[in-house]
């Protein structure tokens, strides 16, 4: 008995395995910051409470990387939502890096395309700044004139619904394996 | 100067499934929302000559420019570069893909949607002639 109640916390605190992410050693607390959505409302730290979230940092100009990314964490959120258990639990947030080019008009025509349940965020550099430093996002932009890019870390945050940040996971995942390590974790 | 040094100047109309010694299979281009200023086409480049080949130009339809551009990612982080040397070696194949090597499509002179097409013209040189592959690349969402 005494050897069941030793080893017990640790059978409760037991973490799925993971295919292609990993979990942080310790959740990561947000710290306050204060964005706009695509309908201009706004969003802080308080939006990342009582559900699950999954953020990714890009540009709407980004041709590859991006988009493919993008596109993979809509189909994530439609086969999640369809899990009546789970609707409505999971938003996915899309934070630009790039507030100059990613105006409010353009993150809502660009995330309609993809679906429409959708979060892009923008504000302005220092805002942008706040949460990128809190999550040790690197981002650089690269060329000039109106057709830079960005040279940026790309993984995928997985935020709980304490609002810290529990896990991350690669790009490069496939979507089968990023959906099923999701679901582990959020089921 | 380029008739003495080329023989052979081969014009091939190719589909995706193709009998053609170099070629661009599989080619299909990701759908972007409208307004985008840049697409990327992606296929499996073939080479199943004795020869290598050197990418020396790529054109089209519908865009003003298009470059070979390669993504990678390196401990999280990622980032983009233009490819101006682009080789395929004899007997070899090349995957252009996402969060790899890609055609870049920049600034559209239509609306594309999704069941269109794009015709891509890739022009390639070896020591003794040259080859243009076409193709259709349809627009999709995701790889066909």
């Amino acid at each position: 008995m005494a050897v069941f109640l030793k080893l017990s916390p640790v059978l409760i605190d037991k973490k799925p395995e993971l295919i292609t992410g990993k979990f942080l050693s310790q959740p990561l607390p947000i710290k306050p910051f204060s964005l706009i959505n695509q309908y201009q409302e706004d969003f802080n730290k308080e939006d990342l409470q009582n559900k699950w979230s999954i953020l990714f940092f890009g540009y709407t100009n980004c041709p590859d990387v991006c988009p493919t990314t993008i596109y993979k964490l809509s189909e994530i959120q439609k086969k999640i939502a369809q899990k009546k258990e789970l609707n409505d639990q999971l938003q996915v947030i899309l934070i630009t890096l790039d507030p100059k080019r990613d105006s409010v008009t353009r993150l809502r025509e660009y995330l309609a395309f993809f679906g429409p349940s959708l979060i892009g965020l923008t504000g302005n550099d220092s805002e942008i700044s706040k949460i990128t430093s809190n999550l040790s996002v690197y981002f650089e932009q690269v060329g000039k004139g109106d057709q830079y890019d960005f040279n940026h870390t790309a993984s995928i945050f997985l935020i709980g619904p304490e609002g810290t940040v529990i896990a991350s996971f690669s790009p490069a995942s496939q979507s089968q394996e990023l959906s099923q390590d999701i679901l582990n974790i959020i089921q | 100067m380029k008739l003495l040094k080329y023989t052979v100047i081969t014009l091939v109309f190719i589909s995706d499934i193709s009998l053609a010694n170099l070629s661009l299979e599989n080619s299909w281009v990701r759908a972007a929302p409208m307004n985008s200023t840049k697409m990327s086409a992606y296929g499996l480049l073939k080479n199943n000559t004795m020869s290598s080949f050197n990418l020396i130009r790529i054109e089209a339809s519908g865009f003003k420019n298009t470059q070979i551009h390669q993504s990678q990612i390196n401990k999280e982080i990622m980032s983009m570069k233009e490819l101006k040397n682009f080789t395929i070696e004899a007997n070899s194949e090349i995957e252009l893909t996402p969060g790899g090597k890609h055609i870049m499509l920049q600034f559209p002179m239509k609306i594309f949607k999704i069941g269109d097409s794009v015709e891509l013209l890739l022009f390639f040189e070896s020591s003794y002639e040259e080859k243009v592959i076409r193709v259709n690349a349809p627009i999709k969402r995701e790889a066909p």
